[in-house]
């Protein structure tokens, strides 16, 4: 899913923040996620250092890169691997669909991958005549409802049992039940019989280790197990930062990923994958495909702030983190990545036309800082963002003044974030937030998003609320 | 220039257009995997069957092969199992627990005559996946298995109950331990799985459930510690 502009984000922000029901479900279900990263987290000893462990890892496998791309290629072809380099989301389209064509593949099984919603696979597979079953329950539920995922990793998040409920006895003509365990049953019964039946299955990468050629898979349901080990044909995707060096690199990534991202010590399944089966094996693909895509991270990699958002595991924690995208839930970022790390990301892949206005889409609270497993500085990157996108990061504008002030109103914004019933003033708040931009000199000319996002803010304001400075540019 | 040495030049050219490069860390110098905590066979093994317990896992004990054999039939007939597939044993002998399986009355498949296709459709009606594994790790309850052709990884995701086989002296302490211990040479010739209790999912408001595409019950068979 691609950004399409300020606009249709300020409609679905509005929409969004108004519709008291959306921030129910998505305020529980953070709070679900928090009560158990919170116990996995704090019976870990060394859980701190293994951050910091992992931080290292990632910056060093940022800065040599070229070298351990190439690494990685090497090794996955001398197994018989296919590796494709993408330049961009048609590049990585146009190769999968060609490789399923040319094997006369009719239906592809997925697992969860956020790298193929950024390319929009799905769609150009189906123009090609080739079904695409997403398999993760959340991603099949979203995708029998004709809908992007709206979480990272809970990609159903934003709706509650019933509606899974409703969805299910309309689309599958199933008895109507809200039971969870009911409504998984039948989604392991129609699927079982997709995955036995697929010619090609298709999932991200966690990481892909240079030094042995490993792919791993983290997941939960089995799913991309059964993507990875059915069909003949296994494509693999990847954005070109999920390589790193070693393999025993891995046990400081694998002991805090599944931690932060759902609260278990590890996930169910971690796969990994060596390419195609042996000729004596009795399953595994015959043909395995790793595609490494660029599509925009080059440019990431050449602004020496912006490179930090590089080391992200898409763990998900940010989102559930952040008090806008609790209120709003991830559907009005209308991105394949919403919520902070998305806000950064975005504008590089899909372009500062579609997705400029989102690093403007934060309260800077610096709750998505505290919570990520490898400390990205995501206010800093924003505020960088931000100042790129306003003055075109002409070198002008004494920035570095900005990130105090705003230090000063965040304080406020963090103890706010704790309190639900507090994050109602987030109107007030941005405004008070904005506010010093719009009228301190250094920011003279209020940039045409910045404006837009200012107009538009209308949580409601609790009572007391003296006005909020948001309101008056209406 | 193919796409890769163009995608080499383009990260090269971002790399050197940002901050100086800093020199690659000289080897040896990243960081080093957390120690392994010094724990005794009966501490390790208590550990792992709390943690395999926690994550809706269940250990059947046994003293020895024989007994643990009988330990899984009496399982599947518990459970309505009738057929079973059996993969080949790391130390336990598989054709001989498969023929005392079958003399319980349990239908065990042979899956070493056919190809995947044909291996796929069998594994699919069959009610229980048995496997040795190779290391469990006692922190998370996680059972780690390495694939070959006797030992299809289908084994342990197709069938609704899967039991593993696991010698006691094969648990390790963490993560990092089993990592060292398989090594970069191993992983990179053979598929390997970290299985950490039955599938689950939390997509539905967060609430977990047991049993979404793998299997829906996991056993552990746990042999003695033979280092005692
Ligand atoms: S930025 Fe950090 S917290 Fe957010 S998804 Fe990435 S790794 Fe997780």
């Amino acid at each position: 899913m691609e950004p399409s502009g300020p606009d249709a984000f300020y409609a679905a922000a509005a929409r969004a923040a108004a519709d008291r029901e959306l921030n129910r479900k998505l305020e529980n279900a953070s709070t679900r996620h928090f009560e158990h990263l919170a116990v996995a987290v704090s019976e870990f000893a060394p859980y701190q250092s293994e951050r910091d462990a992992a931080r290292r890892i990632k910056e060093e496998s940022i800065e040599r890169l070229d070298e351990l791309l190439a690494e990685l290629k090497q090794r996955l072809e001398a197994r018989g691997v296919k590796v494709f380099f993408a330049e961009d989301a048609a590049a990585a389209r146009d190769y999968i669909v060609r490789v399923a064509r040319q094997a006369g593949v009719r239906r592809v099984v997925k697992g969860k991958s956020m790298t193929t919603e950024e390319i929009g696979l799905n769609p150009a597979l189906e123009q090609a005549g080739i079904e695409a079953v997403e398999t993760d329950l959340g991603e099949y539920i979203v995708q029998l409802r004709r809908e992007p995922p709206s979480h990272i990793i809970t990609p159903a998040i934003h709706l509650s049992k019933e509606d899974i409920g409703e969805l299910f006895a309309e689309k599958l003509g199933t008895a109507y039940t809200s039971d969870p365990p009911a409504l998984t049953a039948v989604a392991r019964e129609r699927l079982r019989e997709v995955f036995l039946s697929a010619g090609m299955g298709i999932t991200g990468v966690n990481f892909a280790v240079a030094e042995t050629g490993t792919l791993v898979v983290v997941e939960n349901e089995g799913n991309g197990r059964f993507c990875t080990t059915s069909p003949d044909i296994h494509v693999a995707v990847m954005g070109i930062e999920k390589v790193i060096p070693r393999f025993e690199d891995l046990s400081h990534f694998l002991e805090i990923l599944a931690r932060t991202a759902t609260g278990q010590r590890l996930t169910a399944y971690t796969s990994f994958l060596s390419g195609p089966r042996a000729a004596d094996d009795r399953d595994g693909p015959r043909e395995t495909h790793l595609v490494v895509l660029d599509n925009g991270r080059t440019r990431m990699l050449a602004d020496p702030v912006l490179r930090e958002a590089l080391y992200c595991l898409r763990c998900g924690a940010c989102l559930n983190a952040c008090p806008v995208y609790r209120h709003i839930g991830g559907h009005a970022y209308k991105s394949a990545y919403p919520g902070p790390i998305g806000s950064i990301v975005s504008p590089s892949l899909f372009g500062a036309g579609a997705a400029g206005h989102l690093p403007f889409a934060s309260t800077l609270c610096g709750a998505c800082k505290e919570v990520c497993p490898v400390k990205i500085d995501i206010p800093r990157i924003l505020l960088h963002l931000r100042w790129k996108m306003t003055e075109g990061g002409g070198g002008q504008v004494a920035w570095p003044q900005a990130p105090a002030r705003v230090r000063a109103a965040a304080g406020w914004f963090a103890r706010a974030a704790r309190y639900p019933s507090m994050m109602r003033a987030a109107g007030r708040i941005g405004a008070f937030l904005l506010k010093p931009f719009g009228h301190d000199g250094y920011l003279r000319r209020m940039p045409g998003p910045f404006a837009a996002w200012t107009r538009v803010r209308d949580f409601p304001v609790p009572s007391g609320g003296n006005g909020a400075s948001g309101r008056e540019t209406k | 220039m193919s796409s890769f040495d163009h995608l080499i030049s383009r990260i090269r050219q971002s790399l050197n257009s940002g901050a100086p490069r800093e020199p690659a860390a000289p080897n040896g110098a990243h960081p080093q995997p957390i120690a392994q905590p010094d724990l005794g066979g009966d501490e390790l093994r208590a550990q792992f069957v709390a943690a395999l317990t926690a994550v809706g896992g269940a250990a059947i004990e046994a003293a020895g092969e024989s007994e643990a054999i009988e330990k899984i039939a009496a399982l599947l007939r518990s459970r309505a199992a009738r057929s079973a597939a059996i993969g080949e044993g790391i130390t336990t002998d598989s054709a001989s627990a498969a023929a005392r399986l079958s003399h319980e009355g349990i239908n065990v498949s042979v899956l070493d005559t056919c190809g995947p296709a044909l291996f796929k459709e069998q594994l699919a009606r069959v009610d229980a996946g048995i496997v040795e594994v190779d290391y469990a790790i006692a922190a998370t309850g996680t059972l780690v298995m390495a694939a070959n052709s006797a030992r299809p990884r289908s084994l342990s995701l197709l069938p609704p109950i899967n039991i593993a086989i696991l010698r006691s002296d094969r648990i390790l302490p963490n993560l990092a331990a089993v990592l060292s211990s398989i090594g970069p040479q191993n992983i990179a010739a053979h598929p390997v799985v970290m299985v950490t209790g039955p599938s689950r999912t939390a997509d539905i408001e967060k609430r977990i459930v047991i049993g979404v595409h793998g299997p829906k019950e996991l056993y552990v068979a746990l042999i003695g510690d033979l280092r005692r």
